[in-house]
């Protein structure tokens, strides 16, 4: 089409921004990883890092996503499906998430393989997975600081690491810990189960390992709090809430043609009398 | 679909007059006369070809390609007519009609791939 691509102009910027940092011998540890959004690219210094996993809950049945906070939309999630929250945007008193989705029918899916895009849906249409952040703000005065010296932990190897005690969702196991491993809390779970908590790990970041069982990779899920999903009316259709001005631009642009008609006409009637006139 | 769309519609009317001028200009086309008649197919046909192609592009499964040859071929055709019909001593209103487009269309595109 006859316009430049917004996400052209974004590549060329970080293109160059990428040459300088190199140039200049520059570069950032742990980058978090930049989506590919027109709105993000244009408000990434006030949009907030989230990282998390929320599952659609649309108070309606359906979540709707967005092409930028209050856009147009774009479609509909049932409501269950999870999706990576990346960043948040606050417009207004509304927040409002970044994710990735994938198309599957008419419907909005968590991303899938590399064909994907990206969408802004409100925070209030989702609900966040259990996850170390819940489970941190529901556990963290029950919390003990690690006294031990990881004996527990010596010529270990597999080491299981868990999202949070009693999840039954692991993440991997690391192979064997080393001088650079240390723990943080340690929560004591009602079985008398010990949990210990590792921020960073050579680049793992935010899990759980079993001090008393660390090898053990069938710990069942236990007392994980349920999502209650609100359910669609049967036999309801999903409705958009976005502002849809197509209408407004539609008569906007049939004005004009008239307009350029009117002019056409004008034109016509010159050219006449100058052909009298002659 | 948002409000902001008339700043894409704007800038596409803008770049394609530019573009259409100077080729026209470059091919010969003088007078006032033939160049407002340049400046009023382009805000005829530009700003409903632009508007389709998104609505088209949303709603249906034709491949994208498709869409943007039959709208361009429709915007020649019009674009012709009304050289024809308006334009003061155009010998060949739909050549001029489809270089004019053709022109804007790849420079934009070779604008899109160096960008």
């Amino acid at each position: 089409m006859k316009y430049i691509s917004l996400k052209r102009m974004a590549a060329l910027a970080f293109t160059c921004v990428s040459l300088v940092s190199l140039l200049c011998g520059y570069a950032l540890a742990d980058a978090i990883f930049a989506p590919e959004d027109d709105f993000y690219n244009s408000h990434a210094g006030e949009c907030e890092y989230v990282n998390r996993d929320y599952y659609a809950n649309g108070e309606s049945g359906y979540t709707e996503f967005f092409t930028k906070p209050n856009g147009s939309s774009l479609g509909f999630a049932d409501n269950g499906e999870l999706f990576h929250i990346q960043f948040s945007y606050k417009l207004g008193d509304e927040l409002w998430g970044l994710a990735e989705y994938s198309v599957n029918g008419n419907k909005l899916i968590a991303r899938n393989g590399d064909v994907y895009k990206t969408a802004w849906m409100r925070f209030s249409d989702i609900t966040p997975k259990f996850d170390y952040i819940s489970f941190d703000e529901a556990h963290s005065s029950e919390y003990k600081a690690y006294e031990g010296e990881y004996s527990e932990l010596s010529g270990v190897t597999n080491i299981v690491m868990w999202t949070f005690p009693n999840s039954g969702e692991s993440n991997g196991t690391i192979d064997q810990v080393d001088e650079n491993f240390a723990v943080g809390s340690v929560y004591t779970d009602i079985d008398g189960v010990q949990w210990s908590f590792v921020s960073y790990y050579y680049g793992m970041r935010n899990f759980w390992i079993c001090l008393s069982d660390p090898t053990n990779t069938d710990i069942a899920a236990k007392d994980v709090p349920p999502v209650v999903f609100n359910t669609p009316e049967p036999g309801s259709q999903p409705e958009s809430t976005a502002n849809d001005m197509t209408t407004v631009i539609i008569i906007c642009v049939a004005a004009a043609m008239l307009c350029t008609a009117f002019a056409f006409a004008l034109l016509k009637k010159k050219k006449n009398q100058n052909e009298e006139t002659k | 679909m948002q409000l902001d769309f008339i700043w894409t519609l704007l800038i596409s009317l803008g770049l394609t007059l530019a573009l259409e001028l100077i080729f026209c200009f470059a091919v010969g086309l003088r007078g006032s006369r033939n160049l407002t008649v340049v400046i009023l197919v382009n805000i005829l046909t530009n700003p409903p070809i632009v508007l389709l192609n998104y609505i088209l592009g949303k709603t249906s499964d034709l491949p994208p390609f498709l869409i943007i040859t039959v709208l361009e071929m429709s915007a020649v055709l019009v674009e012709g007519l009304y050289y024809r019909s308006y334009g003061e001593n155009i010998k060949h209103p739909f050549a001029l009609s489809f270089c004019a487009n053709a022109f804007s269309f790849l420079t934009v595109l070779i604008i899109n791939h160096i960008v």
